[in-house]
C-alpha cells in the first residue's frame, strides 16, 4: 500500500525539514524550517495533521523530550525522526522526479 | 540538543489566555500528542512575548487556538465515519480512528448522516429550497399565530394570583338583562358579606385631565378605584404608596397615583414627585406614588385616582355603577364562590325587594370580561387554521422526500443488501428531513418575527387590555421549536419508513423493469385528499372574512364620511359646575368654529355615527308598560347644531333640529329614524308624538318628534364586531335638553379635514387653555379605526387561505406529475398498443378526479364547521354563504384540474419507443 502511492508535496517538505533539523527536529523548529525555505506561512493545523498522517503511515516517528517547567509551561516537546520506510519513500519520490526531469535541465535551471 | 529558550522576561504576562488553552486542551488529542502541541504554542507565544503588547499576544493565541481547535474538532467528530457509512467516501487518515475514542458512536454517525444529507440536499438545490420554503411558511404562520394567541389570551394579566382573579357581574334573567357593572350599594354589600374572596374591589374607567406647569393640559385614561384595589392586588408601587382605606370616601382629599409612562413623560421621571400637588380633573390632588412600568390595571390605565362615590347620593340602581373584581381565596373553586355569590345576592334582594328583585350575581375569570370567549374561540380557530397550513406544508415536503427517496430506491436497496439495517437507512432519510426542518424552522422564525412586527403595528392604536403583548418570547420560541421538530418528523417519518421498507432484491429487479414495487399510489392519494380538504376549509374561512370586509366597505352607511373632522371634549364639574355653564361652553365653541375659514358647518354629538351609540330604554307617550322589560330599547344619540346637514343626511319628513335647540332646553325635540317609525308608529304619524328616555314616570323631559331621517349605520362593539346585528331603531335628541359633559365636535370642512385640526385645537385652547381636546381625526379615519377587527382577522385569514392554496396547488402538481412520471413506461405500452391521447388523459384524470372529489367533500364539511364560530368576526355574511362556497369550490376545482391536466398532457407526448427502452 505504502509503496504504491507517492508522497504529497507537503509531506515531502515535512520529511525533508525533519531530516534537515536532525537533532533539533522539534515541532516549532521543523515548521519554521519549512516556512523559511519556502518563504510561505505554513498552516498550523495542516502541519500537525500531516505529521499525524506521516506517523500513521509509518514514515515518521516521534518521542517526547521533557523540558524544565519554566519553559513552554512545562509542557513536553516532540522530537521527530524519519523512519527507514520514510527514507525509502523520499528516495522513491526523488528518483521519480529525477527521471522525469531528465533532459529538462535547460528549462528547469532557468531562474 | 534543546534549542536555547528565548529568554522569557519573568514577570511579563506571557502566559496564554487560560480559557483558550483549556478549550484547546479539550479538543486536541489526549496524552503527549496534545500536550506537545500546546507546548509548541506556548513556546511560540514566549518568543513573541517581548515584541508585542499583551492584548495582541492574547489575540494571536486565540486565533491560533481557534484555527487549530477547529481542525481537530472536525477530525474528532468526523472520525468514526471512515469507510463505515455514506459520509466515509472522502479519505480520512487512519490516524483519525484513534481520535474517536471519546465521542462514542452515535454522534459521529449522526454527523455523517447530516453531512451526507446536506450533500444530497445540495445536489438538488431547487427542490431543497422549495422544501425549506414550504416548511418556513408553515412554521412561520404557526409561530406567529401562536405568539398572537399566547400574547392576547394565554399569558393573561400579570398580577399575583392572576388565576384566581374574577369579575363579579349581575344579571336579571327574567328580563334578559346582563350587566357588567353593579350599583355601588350592591358592591358594598357583596364586599362585606362574601367570604370566598381575598379582596373585592371596585373600579370605573374614565377620563382624567391633568393640568399644571409641567406641560399642556392632557387627557389620560384613568382608573377610578376603590381604596382596597391595589393592596388587594398585591402589586407594589415603584415609589411612594398606593391608596389607603378611606381615601375612596366622598369628601376625602384627592390623591393621584401615576403610571410609569405618565411619570416618565409628563413629569420627566421626577424623583421627588411624591407629595407634589397636581391639578387633576380640576382639583388639586396629591401625588402619592408611581406604579411600576407595564402596570396598567384594570384595562389600559395611564393613572389612578380613587372613585370617592357617595353611596347615599342616589338610590340603589339609580346612582353610580362600578366594575367589581376580586381574588378568590386559595382553594376556593369558581363554582363554590358562585354559590356564595348567589346566596348573598338573594339576601340583598330580600332586603331591597324593590330594587333587587330577581337580580342574580355571577363570577367569571377576569380576562373573559375583556376577551370574550367567542373571540377567544376565533383566535384558537386561527391557530388551528395555521396548523392546517403547516399540515399541508408537511405533506408537500413528505411528498418531495418520498419522490426523492424513490428515485434513490435502488441506492437504498443496495445498501440494505450490503447489510445496512432498516433503521440505519430510515435514520439517514429522517436526518435529511430534519435538516430541511431546521432550516425551514429558522426561516419560519424570521417570517414569524416579521409578522409579529407587522401585526403589532396594525393593532398599535387599538384600545386593548394592557396585558396583551405579542412578541417572540420564551414560550413562543419553545413552541416554534416543538412545531419545527414535529413538522420535520411528520414530513420525514412516512417517507423514511416507506423508503426503507421493502424487499431489496425486488427493488433491484424492479428498477430495471420500470414499474415499481414502491407503492406510492394509496399514500399519495391520501396526501392529495388531505391537502385539498385542508386548503378548502381554510379558503372558506378566508372567503367569509373577505366577503365581510367587502360588505363593510360597500355598506351604505346612510351618511357622508368625507370632509368631516371630529374631536372630543369633556367638561368637568369643578370647572363647569352647572348645566348652564356647560351649554354656554358648547354654544361658544360651536359659534367660534363656525366662524373659522374653511368650515362648512359645525355640529355636536354624544356619539359619532358608525361608532356605536347608547342603547336606551324609551317610553312613548300614552303607552303603559307593566314591566320596564316591555319598554322598547333603541339607539340614542344627543345631537345639536347642523348634525344632519353636516353628515349629508336629508330629513325625509318634518324638519331638522334648529341651531338653538342644541344649547337651549326649553323645547325638547327629537328626530327619529325610519326603522323606529316602522316599529313604534306603524299606523300613526310620528310627528308631534312625544318620547322619553327611561320609564314613563321618571324625571326628565318628554321629547317631541319633529322629523324623520333615514337609518344611519350604528356600528358595533369592540373593533366594530357584531355591528351587523345591532337593531337599527334610532332616536336623535336635542342636546340642549340634557346635561352633557362629554361631546364630540363634528366639523364639516371644505378641504381635507385634517388640515383644520390645528385651527380647531387653537379655538378650544383659546376658550379654555386647561381643556384637552382628544380623538381629533376625520370621520373616515374614526370609522376605520373603529372597525379594526374586521381588517385584522380578514387579512390574517386571507394570508392563511392564500398560502394554503399556493402550497396545495404546488403539492397537487408535484404528486400528480410524479405519479405520471412513474407510469411513463405503462403509458408507452398503452400507446404502443393503440391508446390515443384522449384515453391517456382520461386515465390520469380519472384517478385524480376521485381524490379531488373526496378532498373537496371533506373540506366543505370542515369549512362549514368553521363558519359558525367565525360568525363572531364576520360582517353580514352567513356561515353558509353560497357565493363564498361556490367561488372556493371553483377555485380549487380549477387548480386541481390544472395540476392534473398538465402532467396528463405531458404523458400523451411520451414516445412509446423511448419509454419502452428506458432503463
Amino acid at each position: 500500500m505504502a509503496a504504491k502511492s507517492f508522497l504529497g508535496e507537503f509531506e515531502q517538505m515535512v520529511l525533508l525539514a525533519v531530516l534537515q533539523k536532525g537533532n533539533d527536529a522539534y515541532g516549532v523548529e521543523v515548521r519554521r524550517e519549512i516556512e523559511e525555505s519556502t518563504g510561505k506561512a505554513v498552516s498550523r493545523g495542516a502541519f500537525y495533521t500531516t505529521l499525524d498522517r506521516l506517523e500513521s503511515k509509518g514514515y515518521l516517528r516521534w518521542s517526547t523530550r521533557p523540558v524544565d517547567d519554566t519553559w513552554r509551561g512545562g509542557l513536553p516537546q516532540r522530537h521527530f525522526e524519519v523512519t527507514d520506510t520514510g527514507l525509502a519513500q523520499l528516495r522513491r519520490s526523488r528518483r521519480a522526479l529525477d527521471r522525469l526531469s531528465r533532459g529538462l535541465d535547460e528549462i528547469l535551471a532557468r531562474p | 540538543m534543546k534549542p536555547a529558550p528565548a529568554e522569557p522576561d519573568r514577570g511579563r504576562p506571557c502566559d496564554p489566555p487560560a480559557i483558550a488553552e483549556a478549550l484547546l486542551a479539550r479538543i486536541l488529542p489526549d496524552g503527549d500528542l496534545g500536550r506537545t502541541i500546546l507546548g509548541d504554542l506556548r513556546q511560540e507565544l514566549d518568543e513573541r512575548c517581548g515584541r508585542v503588547g499583551a492584548r495582541s499576544l492574547a489575540l494571536w493565541y486565540w486565533a491560533q487556538a481557534l484555527r487549530l481547535g477547529g481542525r481537530y474538532a472536525w477530525r474528532r467528530l468526523g472520525g468514526m465515519v471512515v469507510g463505515s457509512e455514506p459520509g466515509g467516501g472522502r479519505g480520512r487518515g487512519p490516524s483519525s480512528a484513534r481520535l474517536t475514542t471519546r465521542g462514542g458512536e452515535v454522534l459521529p454517525t449522526l454527523l455523517a448522516d447530516a453531512r451526507y444529507g446536506l450533500r444530497t440536499l445540495a445536489r438538488t438545490p431547487l427542490l431543497s429550497f422549495f422544501a425549506i420554503l414550504t416548511i418556513a411558511l408553515g412554521v412561520g404562520l404557526t409561530s406567529q399565530t401562536f405568539s398572537f394567541v399566547y400574547g392576547s389570551v394565554l399569558r393573561g394579566v400579570q398580577v399575583p394570583g392572576a388565576g384566581r382573579l374574577v369579575v363579579l357581574s349581575e344579571a336579571i334573567p327574567a328580563r334578559n338583562i346582563e350587566q357588567d357593572q353593579l350599583p355601588i350599594q350592591d358592591y358594598l354589600d357583596f364586599r362585606d358579606q362574601l367570604s370566598s374572596f381575598e379582596f373585592l374591589a371596585a373600579s370605573t374607567q374614565g377620563t382624567v385631565n391633568l393640568a399644571g406647569d409641567e406641560g399642556p393640559p392632557e387627557r389620560y385614561a384613568g382608573g377610578f378605584m376603590s381604596s382596597n384595589a391595589f393592596t388587594g392586588l398585591g402589586v407594589a408601587p415603584l415609589m411612594g404608596r398606593t391608596f389607603r382605606v378611606g381615601e375612596d370616601l366622598p369628601g376625602a382629599p384627592p390623591v393621584l397615583l401615576l403610571g410609569y409612562d405618565v411619570w416618565k413623560n409628563r413629569f420627566a421621571g421626577d424623583p421627588n414627585i411624591v407629595g407634589r400637588s397636581v391639578r387633576t380633573n380640576g382639583e388639586a390632588a396629591t401625588v402619592i406614588g408611581v406604579m411600576p412600568q407595564g402596570f396598567r390595571f384594570p384595562f389600559h390605565e395611564d393613572l389612578w385616582v380613587t372613585h370617592r362615590i357617595d353611596k347615599d347620593a342616589a338610590p340603589r340602581r339609580s346612582g353610580a355603577y362600578v366594575d367589581v373584581f376580586g381574588r378568590l381565596k386559595d382553594g376556593v373553586s369558581l363554582g363554590a364562590a358562585n354559590a356564595e355569590v348567589a346566596s348573598v345576592a338573594a339576601r340583598i334582594a330580600e332586603l331591597h325587594p324593590d330594587e333587587n328583585e330577581g337580580v342574580h350575581g355571577y363570577l367569571m375569570p377576569y380576562e373573559d370580561r375583556y376577551m370574550p370567549p367567542r373571540i377567544t374561540a376565533v383566535l384558537f380557530l386561527m391557530l388551528g387554521a395555521t396548523f392546517g397550513v403547516l399540515l399541508i406544508a408537511c405533506v408537500n415536503v413528505a411528498n418531495l422526500m418520498l419522490a426523492r427517496a424513490m428515485l434513490r430506491s435502488r441506492d437504498v436497496a443496495i445498501r440494505r443488501a450490503l447489510g445496512a439495517s432498516r433503521l440505519r437507512v430510515a435514520r439517514q432519510l429522517l436526518t435529511e428531513s430534519l435538516i430541511i426542518g431546521i432550516a425551514g424552522g429558522m426561516g419560519g422564525l424570521a417570517l414569524s418575527y416579521a409578522g409579529i412586527v407587522a401585526m403589532n403595528a396594525a393593532i398599535l392604536d387599538i384600545e386593548k387590555p394592557y396585558w396583551i403583548d405579542i412578541r417572540l418570547d420564551g414560550p413562543a420560541l419553545l413552541f416554534t421549536l416543538a412545531v419545527t421538530l414535529a413538522a420535520a418528523v411528520v414530513a420525514g417519518t412516512l417517507p423514511a419508513v416507506r423508503a426503507s421498507a421493502g424487499d431489496s432484491a425486488k427493488a433491484l429487479r424492479d428498477e430495471t423493469r420500470g414499474t415499481s414495487s414502491f407503492r406510492l399510489g394509496r399514500f399519495s392519494a391520501g396526501l392529495v385528499v388531505t391537502e385539498l380538504a385542508v386548503s378548502c376549509a381554510l379558503l372558506i374561512a378566508a372567503g367569509l372574512m373577505v366577503k365581510s370586509i367587502v360588505n363593510l366597505e360597500t355598506l351604505d352607511l346612510g351618511f357622508e364620511t368625507e370632509g368631516i373632522l371630529t374631536a372630543r371634549v369633556g367638561l368637568f364639574e369643578s370647572e363647569y359646575p352647572t348645566a348652564q355653564d356647560r351649554h354656554r361652553f358648547f354654544r361658544e365653541v360651536v359659534g367660534r368654529l363656525e366662524a373659522e375659514p374653511g368650515v362648512r358647518s359645525v355640529a355636536l354629538a354624544s356619539a359619532l355615527p358608525g361608532l356605536g351609540t347608547g342603547r336606551w330604554r324609551v317610553a312613548v307617550e300614552g303607552e303603559a308598560y307593566d314591566d320596564p322589560a316591555d319598554q322598547p330599547v333603541v339607539n340614542g344619540t344627543f345631537v345639536g347644531g347642523s348634525f344632519f346637514s353636516t353628515y349629508g343626511v336629508t330629513v325625509r319628513r318634518g324638519r331638522d333640529l334648529t341651531r338653538e335647540e342644541a344649547f337651549d332646553g326649553t323645547n325638547p325635540v327629537a328626530v327619529v329614524n325610519e326603522s323606529l317609525v316602522r316599529r313604534l308608529f306603524p299606523d300613526r304619524d310620528p310627528l308631534g308624538m312625544t318620547m322619553k328616555v327611561g320609564a314613563p314616570d321618571s324625571e326628565g323631559p318628554w321629547f317631541r318628534i319633529v322629523g324623520v331621517v333615514p337609518d344611519l349605520h350604528v356600528g358595533g362593539g369592540v373593533g366594530g364586531l357584531g355591528s351587523d346585528r345591532v337593531p337599527p331603531e334610532g332616536i336623535y335628541l336635542s342636546a340642549g335638553s340634557w346635561d352633557l359633559r362629554f361631546m364630540s365636535l363634528v366639523i364639516g370642512t371644505e378641504g381635507p379635514p385634517e388640515a383644520l385640526a390645528s385651527a380647531v385645537r387653537a379655538v378650544v385652547a383659546d376658550l379654555d387653555p386647561n381643556l384637552p381636546l382628544y380623538d381629533v381625526r376625520s370621520q373616515a379615519r374614526a370609522l376605520e379605526e373603529w372597525n379594526w377587527a374586521f381588517g385584522l382577522f380578514g387579512s390574517l385569514f386571507s394570508i392563511f387561505g392564500i398560502i394554503a392554496l399556493l402550497l396545495a396547488a404546488v403539492g397537487l402538481y408535484g404528486v400528480m406529475a410524479f405519479s405520471v412520471a412513474r407510469r411513463r413506461q405503462e403509458m408507452g405500452v398503452r400507446m404502443a398498443l393503440g391508446a390515443d391521447g384522449r384515453t391517456i388523459v382520461r386515465l390520469v384524470l380519472g384517478r385524480g378526479a376521485l381524490q379531488l372529489g373526496l378532498g373537496l367533500a371533506i373540506g366543505l364539511a370542515m369549512g362549514a364547521g368553521m363558519g359558525v364560530p367565525l360568525r363572531a368576526v364576520t360582517f353580514g355574511v352567513e356561515a353558509w354563504d353560497p357565493a363564498v362556497y361556490a367561488s372556493v369550490l371553483s377555485t380549487l376545482l380549477i387548480t386541481g384540474l390544472l395540476a392534473m391536466l398538465v402532467p396528463a398532457l405531458r404523458a400523451t407526448r411520451v414516445d412509446p419507443n423511448a419509454a419502452l427502452r428506458q432503463d
